[in-house]
């Protein structure tokens, strides 16, 4: 029964090997699309068995259908049900000392709410016309019957549909989960950043899921039952309806779900830059408090999207400065990183460097934001590449490298078993150096005016120039595509035979590493551990004293609290580091 | 499975549920305030054709479900009369559902009120007529399955009572709706 097990554990499980699945089958998509751009209409190699017209050749339609499908299975199916799905579920109620989530048959619904998506998406490929070919937005008009027929699109309406729902329900169960299910002590601000990146997110899928839900919803019924909502043009009758309103409730919904792939990515940054610098995290408070300020920002900044939708000019600029303040916030966040990491004794183990790799495409990627959410320099950066080397830099690279990020860290709490440290590093840096080579040589092909989605860039003079340069970019693809060879071999050779490693093997404070046993029993903790302290009491001078390791228990007393007064020698000690907020 | 210690968390476990209700109901809201955004863009582009039923008629189904909510809200403790008030509630839905159902019927084949050759009106009318309608048929739903459980003899007070704020959400939303749609 454990296909429908309401274990957390088991939850966690079945999303991270469909998650995976579907980050291979997206990544592929990836390949596909890189393979395009640089050998444009030339047969794929080995490809000629699923277009046997063309030989192998991606057609326009296989290759539109190609991109949508790569952004749709990447978002909704891969990294998303990763993080959460997978890491969210797995650690989050460890992490607050719960015996479980909130709703635990909730979640079983969930998952299979999300697995029928999958099917529909898998499903979607198999039937006439191919599957969704409207881009991974489905913005109407194109994705309306008139343009796109095919029962595919239908299905993966459907799917996203589904998959919105998967997200809601989970959202919903993380978010009571923290408020009602934390161990006694467990307070707010003794929550990991993890769960505090968790928790905002879950904030924002339950309120903006049901965004997409509606605008979904109308599309479905535009498609299906013919009314007029988003129609428009030839096909419009009785006045037809307007494609731009589908665009606000989209974004509305879609500039969240950014923040909802990120938000989880910067919590576990600021754990593992404490947990492997052995330093409490700097300005805990203001880290989670910048997190929860972006939080509320994200609702607000949506219409950066829409600045070449002729909508009027003062909501532009309103939207444009609501977008430009958002990075205060966020660079408060990544001071405290950096601060965190100042003087530290820095660990270099591959959740670390896959960290670090985070920090710094998710920097590059948000510095490259800012000409979007700026008029000017949108309105002719707006539909190129830069736009796609941007986003694919924050929620692509970094997305991807916090979810390694997390699996290097918590896998030996999920199977008992230690990955190989040398293959994973080489997997995490390998994968961060090809990723500044794909989403870089993007944003310069961008920045050259080379337009996203267009099946043959090079039938555009000005663009023919830019070939070389995409050839490069796909080079770098392809070789990201064969590192990830190095993490299936690990996973493979460590599920079979790996070392079996201890409770703690990266000598960290948090309830999952000290209260449980790897993997953790199926009611977590017996009894409920009793929260002394934050997450990240590391290299705390009494601790050295008195216990002579540098790390402790979120749940350890102190042998002897009582009797032994800190000595005032303590205080003084050179190389003593601030133990405000992450430690307290 | 059971917890180790899942007795005593029992009453914990309704205020958890009646928690995630609530967030769960109001984080939904969204749902229906993104149709009447849509909505709105549509009444600020051009005029608003008045419905070729009459405003009286359809507000009138409003009058069933601020009933229900009146029944519902009132807290009981003895099964029989926990019964009577689903039962009652289960008729004034069934009358919401009805009456909805008539008008639509009417607006259709009597008034030609049709989809897609009426526009956005005509969609908007039909399209959030049936998404609500399908919000207060899971109500509904919940009801019904809580009235079979209690007639089983299981104690459904904490269920009524998460499934009596789904009726406040739905009364709530449908005059949202009215707003939205059926106002001319």
């Amino acid at each position: 029964m454990s296909l429908f097990s309401s274990d957390h554990k088991a939850v966690a499980r079945r999303y991270l090997w469909s998650g995976l699945g579907f980050l291979l089958l997206g990544g592929l998509l990836a390949l596909l699309i890189r393979w395009q751009w640089a050998y444009p209409g030339q047969p794929v190699p080995g490809l000629a068995w699923a277009l046997p017209e063309s030989r192998g050749a991606l057609t326009p339609p296989a290759y539109t259908a190609v991109f949508t499908m790569h952004g749709l299975i990447m978002i909704f199916f891969a990294v998303t049900p990763l993080l959460f799905g997978a890491l969210g579920h797995f650690v989050l109620p460890l992490s607050i000392g719960a015996r479980g989530l909130a709703f635990p048959r909730l979640s079983v619904v969930g998952f299979w709410l999300y697995a029928l998506g999958g099917a529909l998406v898998l499903g979607s490929f198999a039937v006439r016309l191919g599957p969704a070919s409207a881009g991974w937005t489905s913005y109407p008009p194109l994705s309306t019957p008139a343009f796109t027929p095919g029962l595919g699109q239908t299905l993966v309406t459907v799917a996203v549909l589904c998959a919105g729902a998967s997200a809601f329900l989970y959202g919903l169960n993380f978010i009571v989960t923290v408020v009602r299910c934390r161990a006694p002590g467990m307070t707010w601000g003794r929550l990991s950043l993890t769960v505090w990146g968790l928790f905002f997110a879950s904030v924002l899928n339950v309120l903006f899921v049901p965004v997409l839900a509606a605008a979904t919803a109308l599309l479905l019924m535009d498609r299906l039952l013919g009314t007029q909502f988003f129609i428009a043009g030839a096909a419009a009758v009785g006045g037809g309806g307007d494609p731009v309103v589908y665009q606000h409730l989209f974004w509305l919904f879609g500039h969240p779900e950014v923040y909802i792939l990120i938000l989880p990515a910067w919590g576990m940054v600021g754990d593992f830059v404490a947990f492997f610098s052995r330093k409490p995290a700097h300005g805990y408070r203001l880290t989670a408090g910048a997190m929860g300020t972006v939080t509320a920002l994200s609702g607000l900044v949506y219409a950066h999207h829409l600045f070449t939708s002729g909508m009027s000019p003062l909501l532009g600029r309103t939207f444009m400065v609501l977008t430009l303040l958002i990075s205060l916030p966020a660079e408060v966040m990544y001071l405290n990183w950096l601060m965190t990491l100042w003087r530290g004794s820095v660990r270099l183990t591959s959740p670390m460097l896959a960290a670090l790799s985070t920090m710094i495409v998710f920097g590059l990627g948000g510095i490259t934001g800012l000409s979007l959410g700026a008029v000017a320099t949108d309105v002719p950066l707006h539909g190129t590449l830069w736009v796609v080397g941007h986003f694919h830099l924050t929620m692509g690279a970094a997305s991807f490298l916090a979810v390694f990020a997390g699996l290097y860290f918590w896998f030996p709490k999920m199977f008992g078993r230690a990955l190989h440290e040398g293959l994973a590093k080489a997997h995490v840096l390998s994968s961060a150096v090809l990723f500044l080579g794909v989403f870089g040589g993007q944003l310069a092909a961008g920045y050259a005016g080379q337009l996203r989605r267009l099946y043959d860039p090079y039938q555009y003079t000005y663009l023919k120039h830019l070939l070389p340069l995409n050839q490069w970019t796909s080079a770098c693809a392809f070789l990201l595509g064969a590192a990830q060879v190095l993490f299936i071999v690990n996973l493979v050779w460590t599920l079979a035979r790996g070392r079996a490693v201890g409770a703690n093997p990266w000598k960290v404070g948090t309830l999952e590493w000290t209260c449980a046993p790897s993997p953790p029993p199926a009611w977590n903790y017996d009894p409920v551990p009793e929260v002394l302290r934050g997450p990240h009491a590391l290299s705390q001078p009494e601790v050295l004293a008195q216990l002579g390791r540098d790390w402790m228990g979120q749940a350890e007393p102190m042998p002897d609290a009582a009797e032994t007064e800190p000595g005032p020698v303590d205080a003084e000690e050179p190389g003593r580091v601030s133990t405000s907020g992450g430690a307290a | 499975m059971r917890a180790p210690h899942e007795e005593e968390a029992s009453r914990e476990d309704v205020a958890t549920r009646w928690l995630g209700t609530v967030l769960g109901l109001a984080a939904w809201t969204m749902f229906f305030v993104s149709l009447t955004f849509a909505v709105g863009w549509y009444r600020m582009r051009e005029p608003w054709p008045p419905l070729p039923i009459s405003t009286w008629l359809l507000a009138l189904p409003g009058l069933p479900l601020i009933l229900g909510s009146a029944v519902l809200a009132r807290r009981r403790d003895d099964a029989r009369r926990v019964l009577r008030s689903l039962k009652v509630a289960l008729v004034l839905g069934a009358a919401f559902v009805a009456m909805q159902a008539a008008w639509t019927h009417l607006a259709w084949w009597n008034h030609h009120l049709r989809i897609p050759d009426d526009g956005v009106p005509a969609s908007a009318f039909y399209g959030l007529t049936a998404l609500h309608g399908l919000h207060v048929l899971a109500v509904l739903a919940g009801a019904l399955f809580s009235a079979v459980r209690l007639k089983r003899g299981a104690d459904v007070r904490d269920a009524v009572r998460r499934q009596a704020l789904g009726w406040h959400f739905v009364s709530v939303m449908w005059l949202l709706l009215f707003l939205a749609v059926y106002l001319p």
